[in-house]
């Protein structure tokens, strides 16, 4: 978010350098 | 005094009867509910999957890797929903309604599928889903700084951080997502 502006801006080349995790994690067997 | 003709009466009980079975027809095939829904890219994993088949089985099958996922590796409920490409599940999710935002409690892409933008379809997807149920914002909490970065570049707006960072949109940052190219 640009403060200044107070507009989104969206940069997906950079974005798709990454993933996305969202949530908490469980240790496998619990 | 009113008259009935009986011979009119009866063609046109005949006539009504002739037309009826067509409709009773279309109304058959309407009803008719397919074993599951072609052509969809994003939905709850219960509507996808064929009619006998488990959740884990349909994850299974369309491609999901149980062994190296972190969220989605068992307790596949009804609440989570696939998002496809090809018919294969590129990514897994579970949102909330929580008065007007659309939370994501999970969200995770595909082990097999990763830097290769299918978060980015995952996210307008749930853009999509939000400004079409006429909902306010988007609100999630990034586990990592690897998810702190894809989201800072989507351009949400970080609004604190604890264990977690979390993470909003409003509707201006959904429409610009989902026309985003």
């Amino acid at each position: 978010m640009d403060e200044k502006s107070n507009e989104c801006k969206i940069d997906l080349e950079e974005a798709m350098k990454y993933d996305p995790l969202v949530g908490k994690s469980k240790q496998k067997g619990e | 005094m009113i008259r009935i003709n009986l011979f009119d009466l009866e063609k046109a009980t005949r006539t009504i009867h002739i037309k009826a079975t067509p409709k009773r027809k279309a109304h058959t095939r309407v009803i008719k509910v397919p074993d599951r829904v072609e052509n969809k890219n994003y939905g709850f994993i219960k509507d996808l999957k064929e009619k006998r088949e488990s959740n884990i089985d349909y994850v299974k099958r369309c491609g999901w890797n149980i062994e190296d996922s972190t969220l989605f590796y068992s307790g596949f409920n009804d609440l989570v929903e696939a998002h496809l490409e090809d018919g294969k599940i590129h990514s897994l999710s579970i949102t909330k309604k929580e008065g007007n935002s659309l939370s994501v409690m999970l969200l995770e892409v595909n082990p097999d599928m990763r830097r290769k933008g299918y978060g980015i379809k995952a996210m307008k997807d749930i853009a999509n889903k939000a400004y079409s149920s006429g909902l306010n914002s988007v609100a999630l909490n990034s586990m990592d700084e690897n998810s702190d970065k894809f989201y800072d570049a989507l351009g949400m707006k970080k609004e604190g951080s604890i264990i977690f960072t979390m993470y909003t949109g409003d509707k201006t940052w959904m429409k610009n997502l989902m026309n985003a190219k």
